[in-house]
C-alpha cells in the first residue's frame, strides 16, 4: 500500500525539479540572447574583431582594443576657417 | 582645485615635429608637461615596430619570416599584432590592401629606404609580380609565430605607421590623461578629448596647398602615388601596388583621405582607393566613411560627409 507522505514528496521534489528545469533554461536562453546582443553590438560597425595581443607594459590596447574603439558615434571631422592655425596635417605619404 | 591660469596653460596644444621612416612624425599634445616623456615613449614604440617589422632591416624579425618562407617562425607578440592588423585590412579591403605584394614592391624597385633608392642611378624593374594572397599567410596568435608561402614577401608598410599612430595615440591619451594627435607620414590619429577639435592641414604632399578640416576623434589618413616615386628605365614608379597586377596602381585616383574611426581602418580605405580605385568605392560606400578623392586632371570629389567647406589655401 503506498501512503499519501510518500507521494506529495514525490510530487513536491518533481515540482522543485521542473522549476529548476524551467530556471535553467531561461537563464540560459537569456544568457545566449546577451551574448548574441553583446556581438552584434561589437560587430555593428562592420569591423572584424581580431584577439591579437601585445607583450608591452600597455598590453590592454591590442588591436582589439583599437577596433572596440572604433565605436565612437559619427564623423570625428568637421569645417574650419581656411584661416584657421594647422595643428596636424595629413600629407600624402 | 584647478585654477583659471592651470586650466589655460592644460588646453594649450604644443607639439614636436622630426623625421624617421623616410617621413614627418609630429605628436601634438594639450598638455605641455607631458610632451617630452609623451615623444620618448612615441619614438621608443616606433623603435619596437622597425626592429619587428622593417622591410630593410636584416635583423628584423619580419626579414627572418621572409628568409625562412615555407616555415612557420617565432616571432614577438607586437610582430603578431601587426600581421594581424595586415590581415584585417586585407579582409576589410577585399584584398586590395594586401600584405603579399612584398616581391611586388621588390619588383617595382623600391627595396631599400626611399632616400637610397631615389638617389640611386635608374634601376631595371622586373616584371610586375601579382600578390600571392594575404590568405596564404599562416599566423597563430596563441604560440607567437608567422609563416608564408614560399616565394612570398610580406611588406607591413601599408598598416604598421597607421597601427603605431592608433596605439600611441591611445596609450598616451590614458596614461597621461590629455587629448593626443599622433601623425606619422600621412596616418593621423587623435585620441582624447580636446578642448578643440584640432586642425589638419590634409594635402597630397607635404607643402602643396591644404584643404583644412577639423579632428575631434577618430583617424585620418592619406594616401598617395605622387609622393614615393622613383626613377625606373620603364619611367617613373610609385610604392601603392595594385595586388591584382603586382604593378604600381594606375586607377582613377591618385590620392585618396579617408576618415575612420581608427587610423588602421582609414588609412585600409584610403590605399585601397588608390591601388584598386573604383573596385574599392563600393566598401567605402558601404562603410560610410568621409572621404576626399584626387583623380588624375586633379578634379576633387568629396564623399558621405567630408566637410564641404574645406578648400584648398
Amino acid at each position: 500500500m503506498v501512503t499519501q507522505e510518500p507521494h506529495s514528496e514525490r510530487s513536491r521534489w518533481l515540482r522543485r525539479a521542473g522549476a529548476a528545469a524551467i530556471a535553467t533554461a531561461v537563464l540560459g536562453a537569456g544568457g545566449t540572447g546577451l551574448v548574441v546582443a553583446v556581438l552584434s553590438t561589437q560587430q555593428a560597425d562592420g569591423s572584424t574583431g581580431t584577439t591579437a595581443s601585445s607583450d608591452d607594459s600597455d598590453s590592454s590596447n591590442s588591436s582589439s582594443d583599437d577596433q572596440g574603439s572604433s565605436s565612437s558615434s559619427g564623423s570625428g571631422l568637421g569645417s574650419t576657417h581656411q584661416g584657421s592655425p594647422t595643428q596636424g596635417g595629413s600629407n600624402g605619404s | 582645485m584647478t585654477t583659471l591660469g592651470e586650466r589655460e596653460t592644460r588646453s594649450m596644444s604644443v607639439s614636436r615635429t622630426w623625421s624617421a621612416w623616410s617621413c614627418t612624425v609630429r605628436l601634438t599634445v594639450d598638455d605641455p608637461a607631458v610632451l617630452g616623456a609623451a615623444c620618448g615613449a612615441l619614438k621608443a614604440l616606433m623603435d619596437r615596430v622597425d626592429k619587428a617589422a622593417s622591410r630593410f632591416r636584416l635583423d628584423s624579425e619580419l626579414a627572418a619570416v621572409n628568409r625562412r618562407a615555407g616555415s612557420m617562425v617565432p616571432v614577438s607578440r607586437l610582430l603578431v599584432d601587426l600581421v594581424d592588423v595586415s590581415l584585417v585590412a586585407a579582409s576589410i579591403s577585399g584584398g586590395a590592401v594586401d600584405p603579399t605584394v612584398g616581391a611586388a614592391v621588390v619588383a617595382a624597385g623600391y627595396d631599400q629606404d626611399i632616400v637610397a633608392v631615389r638617389n640611386r642611378l635608374s634601376k631595371t624593374a622586373a616584371s610586375p609580380v601579382p600578390a600571392s594572397g594575404w590568405q596564404n599567410v599562416q599566423l597563430n596568435r596563441k604560440l607567437a609565430m608567422v609563416g608564408v608561402p614560399k616565394g612570398t614577401l610580406l611588406d607591413l608598410g601599408a598598416t604598421a605607421k597607421a597601427w603605431t599612430a592608433d596605439r600611441a595615440a591611445l596609450v598616451l591619451s590614458r596614461r597621461h590623461g590629455c587629448a593626443v594627435l599622433v601623425e606619422i607620414g600621412g596616418d593621423l590619429r587623435a585620441a582624447g578629448t580636446p578642448a578643440e577639435p584640432w586642425v589638419i592641414g590634409v594635402a597630397e604632399r607635404e607643402g602643396d596647398p591644404v584643404a583644412k578640416v577639423t579632428l575631434s576623434h577618430g583617424g585620418l589618413t592619406t594616401s598617395t602615388r605622387t609622393a614615393r616615386r622613383w626613377a625606373t628605365h620603364k619611367g617613373e614608379a610609385h610604392h601603392v601596388i595594385d595586388p591584382r597586377t603586382g604593378a604600381p596602381a594606375d586607377g582613377p585616383w591618385r590620392t585618396a583621405s579617408v576618415w575612420a574611426p581608427t587610423a588602421v581602418r582609414a588609412n585600409t580605405f584610403s590605399t585601397a582607393l588608390v591601388a584598386t580605385g573604383e573596385a574599392a568605392l563600393g566598401r567605402l560606400t558601404l562603410a560610410g566613411h568621409p572621404a576626399r578623392l584626387v583623380a588624375d586632371d586633379g578634379e576633387i570629389t568629396e564623399l558621405a560627409g567630408w566637410p564641404s567647406a574645406s578648400r584648398a589655401a
